[in-house]
């Protein structure tokens, strides 16, 4: 790894922050962690993460309008977007991309198609 | 006058006659708007000779009296209007053919009630028709006579009657039999007698108007006003009284509806029964103008004739030729013999059909042998006896003439017949009004009334032509005194038209009701009543109507049909009935249902009486068997088709509700499936979550052997943390699909109340006090509950768990308190945590409802607690709801109803 990339994961559940942001820095990556969408917006307000692991369902904002603000927006929108969520119809995954997300993962996911995914969109 | 210009003019007169039924039954030379008035004309044919002649021989005699044998139609017709107009609904729709067949087919389509009243026609009109051939006869001899010429034309002189007869025959065999369908209208038939009727009136005006002004005008008028042998003509015979005129209007009405010619053209006769409103005043005024001058003439006759003697039945004739009017006379001939002619074709086609149709054919049919020679050939057969017919009773009739009616007077014959045909009065009267009258009472009526006729009015004229002893009128039959044919049971009415007219009809009468009342119908009767009794009612579906049990294909019926009026026609009948009902045409070998049998046979009707179609068809159901029940059960039926109808309406709108319901239902159904799948959509999610965690652990975990102890500690913790939430969410979906479902089986006690709450505080007491809080119970009822004790612990169990779990870290407080309000028991649950907000309050009870929305703090349940506490107690019919605790925690609310 050169360059350090920075990964910002936004969950309102705990034990997926602990494992994910876990898994990220064993695998090198310069993680943030963000508990809620309101926490999300103010970590985006000062950096741009290269990418950012998006819950939907949260009791604050929900993801889809945190993805959409990142994606319309000139100084954020180079950050990849990656929804984790359990929302798993079609309806559903169909807006995520709508809203300009570049991959749609339901959970529960595999921690191992992550990395790779994560690797692929940061080359 | 020469007799053979007489005879080449009467025979031109016959021609014209023909031509104008020829050309009228041929094309419609007027147009529509007259046929009312040549209906109502035709009518006229009620004047006879007798009306023509007699009534000034009638006027000489006896004064005003001649009228009232007019009086009863002018009056009693609009009254009875509705009466008519009924009798030719019926007719109509049954294809009646004749008075005989309509009183058949009244009661039951009877044989020998048809036969009885056809045979009362025949024995009652055959003199009043000998009376119109002697009335011929007779003009022609005062017509010759008035010229001295020819003594060498005795020979004619003799054989006329009996030639005129015969042209007659021919003539009437014309126009009465071109047409096999007795029912059918023939056009040409009623065209030359509503002719006849002008012509009459005509010649009777020429006739009266020439002797007013050539004989009266010579008299002053203070001359005829005092000449005493004129006095009687100008006023009313207080002898005869008013019986004999009420006696004679009412007789005169009921001849005028029930004699056979009068039936005829009145009745079968008729196209349009909306005719009947011209005919109403039409026919009242041609019987008044026809009257007008009888008086005058009569004072003119008595006045020329000045005590010589003279046959004042044939003044009209007689003054112009003692004139040497010649023409005059001429036309005046023409007339009378236009109005016999009238009556003589007309009443001789209606008894002929009666007469074959009533009483050949039934016997006919009746022997084996016949019978089958009748098949061979049927149109050739009916055409044939019906030829016979006519020429037998023509026969009958120039019998009649040369033996017996010599030697009465026009007028008395005339009336004879009335009182005949009168009997079939009450059979038609109550037979159309009441369903009860049955053909016993009919026959019995009709039978009585006719016995009482013969005894009081036939039997007399036996006895003057000295054919039976004179005793009888002297000391009565069997010298019973009571029995004499002039005064019976020894009440005398001067009048003896009257008397007997009094005693016929109140027998008949007497009969006819009493056996109505105590004697059955068969179910042909019943049937037939209902459909005569309500002819508004069936008018349009008589075809309907009348069920028979039988089996006989389309075919069968077809060429039935056909052998009678022919293969084209019959195709074309069958094909028009199909249509009009929109029915699909059958297959020849399919079976005939009852409303095509029941039409055949009244097609059949048309053609051979009512009476004889139903022997043909039954005979050729072999095995028919007419269920009494079947009858009545399916007559009442269609009876009730309006009612049906209604009810089949209502059933309809019934339907649309029901399917709206369903389709409610349906939309319910779909909500319902809705919400199933949103319920297992969100069950899965719920699920993905704790397994999302376990996952992604244990991948790491896997991937990173050489992660350090505490770290592998901490996630092998939360992971049993997440199993035992899944283990749990899986206990709790079940545990509500089977609450839901109904499956769950409530296992009753009865326990005090308080009992069952403090058990489960003591369950939670150690917990309450290992954090510092404190759980406790007020109960105010001893009162017992019946519960499942197992459920209700779960309810609180989840109740004062999710308290203690939001419960502040200090003084955390849960009260529970035990009442009876209203027939219940009320455990409130009571905390002094965060509480529900009001809005949420009602919603904390869905399934998945979570107040903070926060899924993952660890302090979460599954959101299905509260959805199953609620379900218990709901089994338990009880209720639950959640309000603010005094301390503004949450305070739960359960009612469970006593007993």
């Amino acid at each position: 790894m050169k360059t350090t990339k920075k990964i910002l994961i936004v969950d309102d559940d705990p034990n997926i922050l602990l494992s994910v942001e876990f898994l990220l820095v064993k695998n090198g990556y310069n993680v943030l962690v963000a508990r809620n969408g309101m926490e999300a917006m103010e970590i985006i307000e000062d950096t741009v993460p290269d990418i950012v692991l998006l819950d939907i369902m949260m009791p604050d904002v929900d993801g889809y309008v945190i993805c959409e603000y990142i994606k319309k927006n000139e100084r954020t929108k180079s950050a990849k977007v990656i929804f984790l969520s359990a929302k798993s119809r079609e309806v559903d995954v169909n807006f995520g991309y709508e809203m300009g997300a570049d991959l749609y993962m339901v959970k529960p996911f595999s921690t191992r198609t992550l990395l790779e995914k994560i690797n692929v969109l940061l080359t | 006058m020469n007799i053979w210009l007489m005879l080449f003019v009467t025979l031109l007169y016959l021609v014209l006659l023909f031509v104008v039924a020829y050309v009228a039954e041929k094309k419609q030379v007027l147009s529509n708007k007259w046929s009312p008035f040549i209906y109502a004309l035709s009518i006229g044919v009620y004047c006879t000779a007798w009306t023509f002649y007699g009534s000034i021989g009638r006027a000489t005699i006896s004064g005003p009296d001649f009228l009232a044998i007019y009086v009863g139609p002018i009056l009693l017709m609009p009254l009875f209007w509705g009466f008519y107009r009924k009798i030719i609904k019926i007719s109509k729709v049954q294809k009646i053919t004749s008075i005989a067949d309509f009183i058949s087919a009244r009661y039951g389509k009877n044989i020998s009630l048809g036969a009885l009243v056809a045979i009362v026609c025949i024995v009652g009109i055959i003199p009043y028709i000998s009376l119109q051939i002697k009335a011929i006869a007779d003009s022609f001899d005062i017509l010759s006579a008035s010229s001295n010429s020819a003594s060498s034309t005795t020979a004619i002189q003799t054989w006329k009657p009996i030639i005129v007869t015969i042209v007659l025959g021919f003539f009437i065999m014309l126009f009465g039999t071109s047409k096999i369908d007795a029912s059918e209208k023939h056009r040409g038939l009623v065209s030359a007698i509503a002719f006849e009727s002008i012509v009459k009136l005509f010649a009777f005006f020429i006739g009266g108007v020439f002797i007013v002004i050539y004989v009266l005008n010579n008299y002053s008028s203070i001359e005829i006003q005092q000449n005493p042998r004129l006095q009687h003509l100008f006023t009313f015979n207080s002898e005869s009284g008013y019986l004999s005129w009420f006696g004679m209007s009412i007789l005169s009405f009921t001849a005028f509806v029930f004699l056979p010619r009068q039936f005829q053209l009145g009745v079968i006769e008729n196209k349009d029964d909306e005719h009947l409103k011209t005919a109403i005043w039409v026919f009242p005024l041609y019987l008044i103008l026809i009257n007008l001058l009888v008086i005058p003439v009569a004072v003119a006759g008595i006045l020329f004739y000045n005590g010589q003697a003279y046959n004042p039945d044939y003044t009209l004739l007689s003054l112009p030729g003692a004139l040497h009017a010649d023409s005059v006379s001429m036309i005046v001939f023409l007339g009378g013999f236009s109005a016999a002619t009238g009556m003589i074709i007309v009443e001789t086609i209606a008894l002929s059909t009666m007469f074959s149709n009533n009483i050949l054919i039934p016997i006919i049919l009746s022997v084996p042998a016949l019978k089958n020679k009748f098949f061979t050939q049927v149109l050739k057969s009916i055409k044939w006896i019906r030829r016979i017919s006519i020429l037998f009773l023509l026969m009958l009739s120039y019998l009649y003439f040369q033996y017996v009616a010599g030697k009465y007077s026009l007028v008395s014959i005339g009336l004879i017949s009335f009182a005949a045909v009168a009997q079939f009065a009450p059979s038609v009267m109550f037979g159309i009004y009441w369903k009860r009258a049955n053909k016993l009472a009919s026959l019995a009526g009709i039978g009585f009334g006719i016995s009482i006729w013969f005894f009081t009015l036939v039997m007399p004229t036996l006895i003057t032509a000295n054919l039976l002893p004179s005793s009888i009128s002297e000391f009565g039959l069997f010298g019973i005194s009571w029995l004499k044919p002039n005064s019976l049971f020894g009440i005398a009415i001067s009048d003896h038209i009257t008397h007997a007219f009094f005693w016929s009809i109140l027998m008949n009468l007497i009969a006819f009701v009493s056996i109505s009342l105590f004697t059955e119908q068969s179910s042909d009767e019943v049937t037939q009543a209902e459909l005569f009794v309500d002819i508004d009612q069936y008018s349009s579906s008589y075809e309907q109507s009348f069920i028979r049990s039988g089996n006989v294909n389309i075919a069968d019926l077809r060429s039935l049909l056909a052998s009678f009026i022919g293969e084209q026609k019959s195709k074309q009948l069958y094909r028009q009935y199909f249509l009009r009902n929109q029915l699909e045409v059958p297959n020849d070998d399919q079976k005939a249902d009852q409303s095509v049998i029941t039409y055949t046979e009244k097609i059949l009707s048309g053609v051979i009486g009512a009476a004889s179609a139903r022997i043909i068809l039954q005979s050729m159901m072999k095995d028919e068997v007419v269920r009494m029940n079947d009858v009545v059960n399916l007559l009442k039926e269609s009876q009730q088709i309006l009612q049906l109808n209604k009810e089949l309406s209502n059933k309809s709108s019934e339907l649309s509700k029901a399917y709206d319901a369903l389709s409610k239902a349906n939309t319910k159904l779909k909500q319902i499936d809705q919400l199933k799948d949103e319920f297992l959509y969100t069950v899965t999610h719920e699920l993905r979550t704790p397994l999302t965690s376990v996952r992604a652990f244990t991948e790491i975990m896997h991937d990173h052997p050489d992660m350090d102890e505490t770290k592998r500690q901490e996630f092998l913790k939360v992971m049993v943390g997440e199993m035992e939430r899944l283990s749990k969410l899986i206990t709790q979906v079940l545990d509500l699909e089977k609450l839901e479902s109904g499956k769950q089986v409530l296992h009753l006690t009865e326990l005090p109340a308080e009992q069952l709450v403090n058990k489960i505080v003591d369950a939670f007491k150690p917990s309450f006090e290992k954090d510092a809080q404190s759980i406790e119970v007020r109960v105010s009822t001893d009162k017992t509950v019946q519960v499942d004790v197992d459920l209700l612990e779960r309810v609180f169990v989840n109740i004062i768990g999710n308290a203690k779990k939001y419960l502040p870290l200090e003084n955390g407080n849960v009260l529970i308190t035990v009442s009876e309000i209203e027939k219940n028991i009320q455990i409130d649950i009571e905390d002094n945590g965060p509480g529900i907000p009001m809005e949420q309050r009602l919603n904390v009870f869905d399934k998945f409802y979570q107040i903070h929305q926060s899924k993952k703090n660890n302090v979460g349940g599954s959101g299905l607690g509260l959805s199953i506490c609620k379900k218990i107690i709901d089994l338990h019919k009880g209720q639950i709801a959640v309000e603010e605790s005094v301390w503004s925690g949450a305070k739960f609310i359960i009612q469970i109803p006593l007993n």
